[in-house]
């Protein structure tokens, strides 16, 4: 098959997924695709059903209805193939305490079928990408839960697996080990991985994923590229502008100018920022212009953009899932 | 002030028994329990009846006079009672072993110190919601106990005295246990100590009762007051002079409760016991504690070695990393059962004390009598069949509750691969625990035939040893494998260790129970299903050359037949029919001095028919683990929650959920 092809084929293709536990539904239809070579978030309240889609995904859950296909094959036909190209990491990385860590990889290497010959570079190599190779003789138990967790992503990268599918990788780890592990993601991503990462952790899913699907009660409320969820189609275009110093009249100068709809100072502001809201046919950039005739010391001008956490506030709904 | 403020709010005790009484399981096990004690008690109380009917009907008057039971309440009474004391030695353990352990487990023991509740409330409160399950079994057989003392003859001493000793049986096996939740991480563990220990204090109580330094349990107490060791009901006991005056009987009962003081005082200890390490265990490792002891025998050897030779070493660690299956290579290398120089010490452990008894039986016992390898056998297979259970009921949920589960079922292992590896990482532990076993079939052979004189002795002899030599070894594995695969089953869906564990070992131990008491010759099976044949011979010999029949019963080829197929039918049916099997074939062939009592399921000293219910035991037993283990994989992808093989078509229609019948037409569409 051409990388083409390739690349036109959804890494993952869930299409009107649903599954019940004992007349409770978990899943309701839920539909979206992760393209290859692309970081996506997955992201929902607790118990929104993350943890069962990924289950579905990586073949530990027979789901009641629908249809899953990893890179074009379909998890229920071929189960055995899929497992072949996904590395799935799960929400604990409860590891086999009394092993070293070059025992845990190998023994999973055999798991995967790798040969023996194979089996030492390839252990090498996956150390090396989540700096473990000084501790590959160490025993698991012996490891901080920081470096456990990056034993277990050397696991799920053993056998080279296009996809990797991550249940909340960064639980429990320290700021530094969460950022550690967002930079070795984003290595992954340039090595022509597609991973798949179920997080809480908002601020860092915005920064760092291409694609983002919201699941909330079982239902998918948005699934698609992060740019899209962060800008707010609704909304008339608004505008942060932050100034040096400021003068009374200030906002009455700006309503004048052309386009303009609203002015407001932002809650908890120091008296520098305000919020330009623009007319729908205003550019920027014409704007941005006009602005400038004022004379006003800009210290910064950038648009405003939904934050996620925002965007995941909009979409889901409050409180327990009943 | 109410005088419910007097009350202690006791709040722990509350919420174990309310969390008891939210339990399916609770009603489950009460009622199978409350079913099988009061089976047991009715058996007895309708035996004993019987035997009293016959003995009238022989001796006495009254033959169809009701009165004629009249003062026999006392015997039956006795009768009973031991069999209450046995219940609470077997399911006391089993109640409170996991009382603290599951705190452990749960990781809520922390949130327990951090109320106001003192580390000796807690144990007092978890022993109480323990005794209460246990008072309520003991409640259930109550009426029967009505019934019996309406029949008279029980004294108020007599009944007083066994409350009060019951109720110290109670008290004192529950601090056993309570102490094995207090020190050990899970369950689990916990389970088999308890046991362990409780089976210790049995036994050692029971072999020293009339020693110098005898255990003064409840229950030896008991039958040293009311029962009499050295003969029959009522004679030569310590209080079976009748209680005529209140002094006396206050008397008496005040030196039942003094005697139960020592058992008081080890009671006492044992829950101090439970409150110190509570505290000093509450956060300990679930790691395995054979492996600790194991790891801690290798530092005293390694310590001893340094110290002799300067850490001379001849055979070095083999530290191998698995080829192709790796789950059996975790089984056999990073195992506690599984690592062959850990198997040698258990191995040396078990085979000491087995060969001591061999060799003592077959130097100091008579030819005739093998009662005591036999009950060797028992022992060796019992504590084989537990460590089995254990292990194969635990080889998934073991994963399941670390953990570690969803990363080995991730990979392309099919749960047919994973579950096979598994038990063939067990093959080690079942040649060790075969060893003990072959050995005392061994002694038997050697006991009933004379090895050096073999070559010269017949062609049917030399067959006969042969094939029982072939069939204890193939039945042996066949039986351990057949224990370990419905373990297995029985632990693949289950989220708890203690609780496949429990499971199978219980299940188990009901089947022998059940088929031991219903299959044994005598028993109701064996015995409907040989009713037609054999004539009364009294006049045979009981045993030596001139014996040629069964129990005393002369031989009919149809009498001989029918024997057979009940032979066949009931080593069937038991767990241990191979082996009861392979007995006929030593028994057709071996010493003809042996007792008639002995020859068990031997249907004859025929060679024939031995082999045959050989044979036919060996060929079901064979079917038997091939449908146990063929179920096992078939089921094994769905209780381990995945699939393994490819549906035929990927269209979602054949897997439409009666919960989503809208859904169909629309992706069908």
């Amino acid at each position: 098959m051409s990388s083409v092809t390739q690349q036109t084929i959804p890494a993952i293709s869930v299409t009107n997924l649903s599954h019940a536990f004992k007349g409770h539904q978990a899943l309701s239809q839920v539909t979206f695709c992760v393209m290859p070579q692309t970081l996506h978030g997955f992201v929902g309240p607790n118990g929104a059903g993350k943890t069962t889609t990924l289950k579905a995904i990586c073949t530990l859950l027979k789901p009641s209805w629908g249809e899953i296909q990893v890179f074009g094959s379909s998890v229920r036909a071929e189960p055995i193939s899929v497992r072949r190209r996904i590395g799935f990491m799960p929400d604990h990385f409860s590891m086999y305490r009394q092993m070293t860590v070059f025992e845990y990889l190998d023994f999973f290497a055999a798991a995967y079928g790798l040969q023996v010959k194979q089996r030492d570079q390839v252990i090498h190599d996956v150390l090396t990408l989540t700096d473990m190779d000084g501790r590959r003789n160490d025993l698991i138990s012996s490891l901080s839960r920081g470096m456990q967790q990056r034993v277990s992503l050397a696991r799920v990268l053993v056998h080279d697996p296009d996809l990797l599918l991550l249940d909340e990788p960064a639980s429990g780890l320290d700021p530094r080990a969460r950022i550690e592990l967002m930079e070795i993601l984003r290595e992954l991503r340039r090595m022509g991985k597609t991973v798949f990462i179920s997080s809480h952790i908002l601020s860092e899913l915005a920064e760092l994923c291409d694609s983002v699907t919201i699941i909330d009660r079982g239902q998918v409320k948005f699934s698609g590229p992060m740019d899209v969820l962060l800008e707010s189609p609704d909304e008339l275009p608004t505008y942060n502008l932050r100034l040096v110093s400021v003068h009374d009249n200030v906002i009455a100068q700006i309503r004048e100018l052309p386009g303009v709809g609203d002015v407001k100072e932002p809650e908890f502001a120091t008296g520098r920022d305000f919020n330009i809201q623009l007319a729908p046919s205003q550019s920027a950039n014409d704007f941005l212009k006009a602005l400038l005739t004022l004379d006003l010391p800009i210290s910064a001008f950038n648009q405003q953009r939904r934050h996620l956490n925002q965007a995941f506030m909009d979409l889901t709904t409050r409180g327990v899932r009943p | 002030m109410s005088i419910w403020g007097i009350i202690p709010e006791l709040p722990l005790l509350r919420r174990e028994l309310t969390e008891l009484s939210s339990r399916r399981r609770t009603y489950v096990i009460r009622f199978v329990g409350a079913i099988i004690v009061l089976t047991a008690v009715m058996l007895y109380y309708s035996y004993h009846v019987s035997l009293l009917e016959s003995n009238r009907y022989q001796y006495g008057p009254g033959v169809g006079n009701p009165n004629r039971f009249f003062g026999a309440g006392a015997s039956i009474f006795k009768g009973i009672v031991p069999m209450l004391f046995v219940s609470v030695q077997l399911l006391m353990p089993a109640l409170i072993c996991g009382s603290i352990t599951i705190e452990k487990e749960r990781n809520t023991i922390g949130t327990l110190f951090v109320t106001r509740l003192s580390p000796m409330t807690i144990v007092l409160e978890k022993l109480g919601s323990r005794l209460v399950p246990m008072f309520t079994f003991l409640l259930l057989t109550f009426p029967v106990l009505a019934v019996v003392y309406s029949l008279g003859g029980v004294e108020t001493t007599l009944l007083l005295g066994t409350l009060w000793l019951l109720f110290c049986e109670c008290l004192l096996y529950a601090s056993i246990g309570l102490l094995c939740s207090s020190w050990f991480a899970t369950t689990v563990t916990a389970f088999i100590w308890s046991y362990v220990l409780t089976g210790l204090l049995a036994v050692f109580s029971a072999l020293f009762a009339s020693g110098p330094i005898a255990l003064p349990t409840p229950f030896y107490l008991w039958m040293f007051a009311f029962q009499g060791f050295d003969s029959g009901y009522g004679n030569n006991t310590l209080l079976s002079e009748s209680s005529s005056g209140f002094l006396q009987t206050l008397a008496q009962l005040l030196f039942v409760a003094a005697g139960t003081i020592p058992s008081l005082i080890a009671t006492a200890v044992f829950v101090l016991l439970a409150r110190v390490f509570l505290v000093r265990r509450a956060f300990i490792s679930s790691s395995s504690v054979m492996l600790k002891v194991f790891k801690a025998i290798d530092r005293f050897f390694i310590r001893l070695n340094n110290r002799t030779t300067g850490g001379m070493v001849l055979m070095k660690d083999y530290n191998s990393l698995p080829l192709f299956d790796p789950v059996a290579w975790r089984e056999r290398s990073k195992k506690s059962l599984g690592k062959a120089r850990y198997l040698f010490r258990i191995l040396v452990v078990m085979e000491g004390p087995t060969l001591f008894i061999c060799v003592g039986a077959a130097t100091l016992s008579s030819r005739s009598d093998f009662s005591g390898l036999r009950g060797l056998l028992l022992l060796v297979w019992a504590i084989a069949a537990m460590i089995l259970a254990m292990k194969g009921a635990t080889v998934i949920s073991a994963e399941r509750v670390r953990e570690t589960l969803d990363a080995l079922l991730s990979t392309p292992l099919t749960a047919k691969e994973i579950l096979t590896q598994k038990i063939a990482g067990m093959q080690r532990l079942m040649i060790v625990l075969a060893i003990p076993i072959l050995s005392v079939h061994l002694t038997l052979l050697l006991l009933h035939v004379d090895l050096l004189r073999l070559p010269s002795s017949s062609a049917r002899t030399i067959f006969g040893v042969a094939l029982y030599i072939v069939g204890c070894v193939l039945t042996t594995f066949l039986t351990m494998h057949i224990l370990t695969w419905l373990a297995v089953l029985l632990g693949l869906r289950s989220k708890s260790q203690s609780r496949s564990a429990m499971t199978a070992i219980c299940l188990i131990a009901a089947w022998v129970l059940v088929t031991s008491f219903t299959c044994r010759p005598g028993g109701f099976v064996f015995e409907t299903l040989s009713m037609t044949g054999p004539t009364p011979q009294t006049n045979a010999p009981r045993r030596g050359p001139g014996y040629s029949g069964y129990n005393g019963y002369e031989e009919t080829p149809e009498g001989q037949r029918s024997r057979t197929i009940a032979a066949a039918i009931c080593c069937m049916a038991r767990p241990d029919g191979g082996v009861q099997a392979n007995e006929s074939i030593l028994i057709s062939v071996g010493n003809p001095y042996i007792d008639q009592d002995e020859l068990s399921y031997a249907p004859s000293r025929s060679i024939a028919s031995a082999v045959t219910v050989s044979a036919v035991v060996f060929v079901w037993q064979l079917v038997m683990l091939l449908l146990i283990r063929a179920t096992t994989l078939r089921l094994a992808p769905r209780l381990l929650g995945r699939q393994d093989q490819g549906t035929a078509s990927a269209s979602p229609e054949a897997k439409l959920s009666p919960s989503f019948p809208v859904m169909g037409s629309e992706v069908i569409a």
